[in-house]
């Protein structure tokens, strides 16, 4: 029993250094992610709780920020399944005519850099933006994609979505990323 | 003439929206042999699809170092940090 309460007041006082060091950084992430105060603070807060009762899985191969963070892309993809059930229909239309040839051939050969600015500087100014006129729903698929170094099957079954699908939202958000990185020129 | 050539490399090769899946499959290396092969014929055979290529190429590096490198923006609103902590706290005091 002395022993229990020992451990249990040790891990209590990590916890504490913890939350004073990682609080921010996850609720950064979780901000990022969700966009909404409340829910990444109700987050961070399930992250922390997680992690408390799960420590003794916790084998200190990665930093105790790595851990959290995965457990907090957890989390996400658990949303994520639970928020958007079912599949949704992704056209190709706007992009390829009936004979799947490229509408619109003559924009795709714009070189981006016969402009003024530089393909950097197109691409700092504009793509942040271009990104928050994607569907809410790709674009968090998008942002956990690149965050996680998963496989693509794990990162399916995580979110309860079809590879057909996954792929499917990639290739229509990147579509439009470009087609509206050059509208912006 | 032009479009009977494209019909021809869509019919042998791949169509153009499959070759722009292909590209996303690629970038995340989940693209088997046959079909790298499939891609890179089509590419060399499909300007349009070739432009495509470098642009998505740039889109691709500047999104992997915008969510990776650069993690992300930073925080565009104050948050109650201490508040947060402290709530955090007190739920694990009850556990």
């Amino acid at each position: 029993m002395i022993i229990h309460l020992k451990y249990y007041q040790k891990l209590k006082h990590l916890f504490e250094s913890w939350v004073e060091d990682y609080s921010q950084k996850l609720y950064n992430r979780a901000f990022y992610l969700l966009n909404s105060t409340s829910d990444a603070e109700d987050l961070v807060q399930d992250v922390f709780v997680i992690a408390f009762e799960k420590f003794a899985q916790f084998q200190g191969k990665s930093s105790p920020l790595t851990w959290l963070m995965a457990i907090l892309h957890n989390k996400v993809s658990d949303r994520y399944r639970l928020k958007y059930k079912g599949e949704t229909k992704i056209s190709l239309d706007l992009f390829f005519d009936e004979n799947r040839f490229w509408k619109n051939p003559e924009s795709l050969l714009i070189e981006w850099n016969s402009f003024e600015k530089s393909e950097e500087e197109i691409l700092d100014e504009y793509l942040e933006h271009c990104l928050d006129l994607l569907p809410e729903r790709w674009l968090l698929i998008i942002k956990l994609t690149y965050l996680q170094e998963k496989k693509t099957s794990e990162l399916c079954q995580d979110m309860g979505l079809t590879k057909t699908n996954f792929w499917k939202i990639l290739q229509r958000s990147r579509l439009q990323l470009r087609e509206c990185i050059e509208k912006k020129f | 003439m032009k479009k009977v050539f494209y019909r021809f490399v869509h019919f042998f090769i791949l169509s153009c929206p499959e070759a722009t899946i292909n590209v996303e499959k690629e970038l995340l290396g989940d693209l088997g042999p046959i079909q790298r092969l499939r891609l890179k014929c089509h590419i060399m055979a499909c300007k349009l699809c070739r432009s495509y290529l470098g642009k998505t190429l740039k889109i691709h590096h500047t999104m992997k170092d915008m969510f990776i490198n650069r993690k992300q923006p930073i925080n565009r609103h104050v948050v109650d940090i201490d508040g947060l902590k402290k709530g955090i706290l007190n739920k694990i005091e009850k556990r």
